[in-house]
């Protein structure tokens, strides 16, 4: 086990140093933090509570798009590049085995993706904690109630979002693992992103029509996986009264690693039988 | 006594391939049996599509047979122990190109179970071995095709494996890194590894393998000692210095009285390798 952990972390490891020399994942990254930090141009104007809000969607919905873009083309672009090089070759003929060839690119990619999203949080609370200092002398001036956000509902965010791009990368591999070409890896991946992001809907759809395959269908929606269960950013960064929902963040954690331990197991079930 | 076990041992190996939509058949093995001993240096030839990358891939435990059995030193072929001890070079390389060569070979002896602290002397030993000793240090990515083929040999038995599968070490290498290939591969057989040779370079394949086998449409056609293979029966070759036509006269009269007849004469011919190497600068034999 000590050995199989240690074959698992050196792929990792060169998986990660690999993806980071990508020109796109570093202008990706750039362009990300330049979006999330055109919050700077609000400054001009003050509209309290919702500039804080505001600020929030920029940051966040960058690391959103440019988060999920990456979490589909690094792990695509990275296990074809191994497979067409021959790179495969050389490595499985030794005594790696699969799914820790497999897993070892999910961890490396997913390290990176982390690191990404740290930093892109990292930029997002700098805007959001130097702005609502100046929004609080603002409004204290003012005489109005001053706007709040929440620093330990950034940090779970910030775990939200790094656990949300593993379950991308995650659905990815697992798509890499029956595709013949990477084109459509790629496609399919994309769908697999959509279908992701838009099943909450035909959950919603399908639990109040009536008939048993509405509850068929139902039941099958639940072999995709949910990622606007992820969504909980609003809840989290600006909980008024409500408070911090941490059991609900917990909980998406768990749905996430849960997701990538099964799409790891099966998509190494499906590699093991692929003819190299 | 004990039986030697053999390197690798191949049993009824079929190999089918599903190609296509309709997902039609492709037999590329046919009922393969081999056996090939501890130690030397073992050819396997044939034309493209004859199937020997396929039991290549069989013995390194990439491919799974469609029937058959194949081991390597008396272990099932695709167990990571029989992997462990041995190395591969696929044919055209390409390697991480973002690692500088030592790192490479490092990690791929590492990924063959050799210790952190252990790996930095088995890169450097493996490196120095190949003549790379000088470029560890560089980008992969800055390699000529020739490095890379070595480098690829460096990979492969950094972890001291007791069984080399080279593929086409030598493919769309110049004469001088041909050169320096067999040059490996003898060392290697030298020190008791036994290596299985995949090459279309009969020459080469004559010059450095003890046996050879011969693959055609999926099927074993010819297997032996170079040696076996390859001589005449009944055939004996002299090499006389300062042949006089009376002399070669008197020599077919001598032989006729015993039975024998000369058949031929001849001057013996270098090889053009030989010649082209020998022409060379020493830096331009030793490669870059």
């Amino acid at each position: 086990m000590r050995s199989s952990l240690s074959r698992l972390f050196l792929v990792a490891s060169n998986t990660a140093g690999e993806a980071a020399r990508q020109r796109y994942f570093l202008v990706s990254g750039l362009l990300a933090a330049a979006v999330a930090a055109l919050a700077v141009a609000l400054r001009a104007m003050d509209f309290g509570e919702s500039e804080l809000k505001f600020t929030a969607d920029l940051g966040f919905g960058a690391l959103f798009f440019f988060g999920s873009l990456l979490a589909v083309v690094l792990p695509v672009h990275l296990f074809f590049s191994e497979i067409e090089n021959r790179t495969a070759l050389t490595l499985l003929a030794r005594p790696l085995r699969r799914w820790e060839f497999l897993a070892g690119k999910l961890l490396g990619v997913w390290g990176l993706l982390a690191a990404l999203v740290a930093a892109l949080v990292g930029v997002t609370f700098a805007m959001l904690a130097v702005r609502h200092a100046e929004l609080v002398e603002i409004a204290r001036e003012a005489g109005r109630p001053s706007p709040v956000f929440n620093a330990l509902g950034v940090s779970l965010f910030l775990m939200l979002q790094v656990v949300r791009l593993g379950v991308v990368a995650a659905v990815t591999l697992f798509t890499c693992t029956y595709a013949r070409s990477a084109l459509f890896a790629y496609g399919a991946a994309f769908a697999w992103l959509v279908a992701g992001q838009t099943v909450w809907l035909a959950r919603e759809w399908f639990s109040v029509a009536q008939g048993a395959w509405a509850s068929g269908l139902s039941f099958l929606m639940r072999a995709i996986p949910d990622l606007q269960a992820f969504n909980l950013a609003d809840a989290l960064v600006f909980p008024g009264k409500a408070g911090v929902p941490v059991g609900a963040a917990f909980g998406a954690i768990a749905y996430g690693l849960g997701w990538m331990i099964v799409l790891i197991a099966l998509g190494s079930a499906l590699f093991k039988n692929r003819e190299l | 006594m004990n039986t030697p076990v053999p390197a690798v041992e191949i049993t009824g190996l079929v190999k089918d391939f599903r190609i296509g939509l309709r997902g039609a058949k492709v037999r590329a093995v046919d009922g393969l049996t081999l056996s090939i001993p501890e130690g030397g240096v073992y050819g396997m030839l044939g034309p493209n599509g004859c199937g020997k990358s396929t039991t290549l891939k069989v013995v390194l435990g990439l491919l799974r047979p469609t029937r058959g059995e194949c081991r390597v030193f008396g272990l099932p072929a695709d167990s990571p122990e029989a992997r462990s001890q041995v190395g591969f070079l696929p044919e055209g390389p390409f390697f991480h190109k973002h690692l500088s060569g030592r790192e490479f070979v490092r990690y791929c002896a590492r990924l063959s179970g050799v210790s952190a602290k252990a790996s930095v002397e088995a890169a450097d030993r493996a490196l120095a071995l190949v003549g790379l000793a000088g470029a560890a240090d560089r980008r992969v990515g800055t390699y000529s095709r020739g490095m890379l083929q070595r480098l690829g040999v460096a990979q492969a038995v950094a972890h001291d494996p007791r069984l080399v599968i080279l593929d086409e070490p030598t493919a769309a290498v110049d004469p001088v890194g041909a050169a320096a290939m067999a040059g490996i591969i003898r060392d290697l057989s030298a020190r008791g590894k036994t290596v299985i040779l995949c090459s279309h370079l009969l020459g080469q394949v004559e010059e450095v393998c003890d046996r050879v086998a011969v693959m055609d449409r999926g099927k074993l056609v010819l297997e032996g000692s170079l040696d076996a293979v390859l001589t005449r029966p009944g055939r004996t070759l002299l090499e006389v210095e300062n042949l006089s036509d009376a002399a070669r006269e008197a020599a077919r009269a001598a032989l006729a009285a015993h039975g024998a007849e000369l058949v031929g004469v001849s001057h013996p011919r270098d090889s053009l390798d030989r010649i082209f190497l020998d022409r060379l600068s020493g830096e331009s034999r030793h490669g870059s």
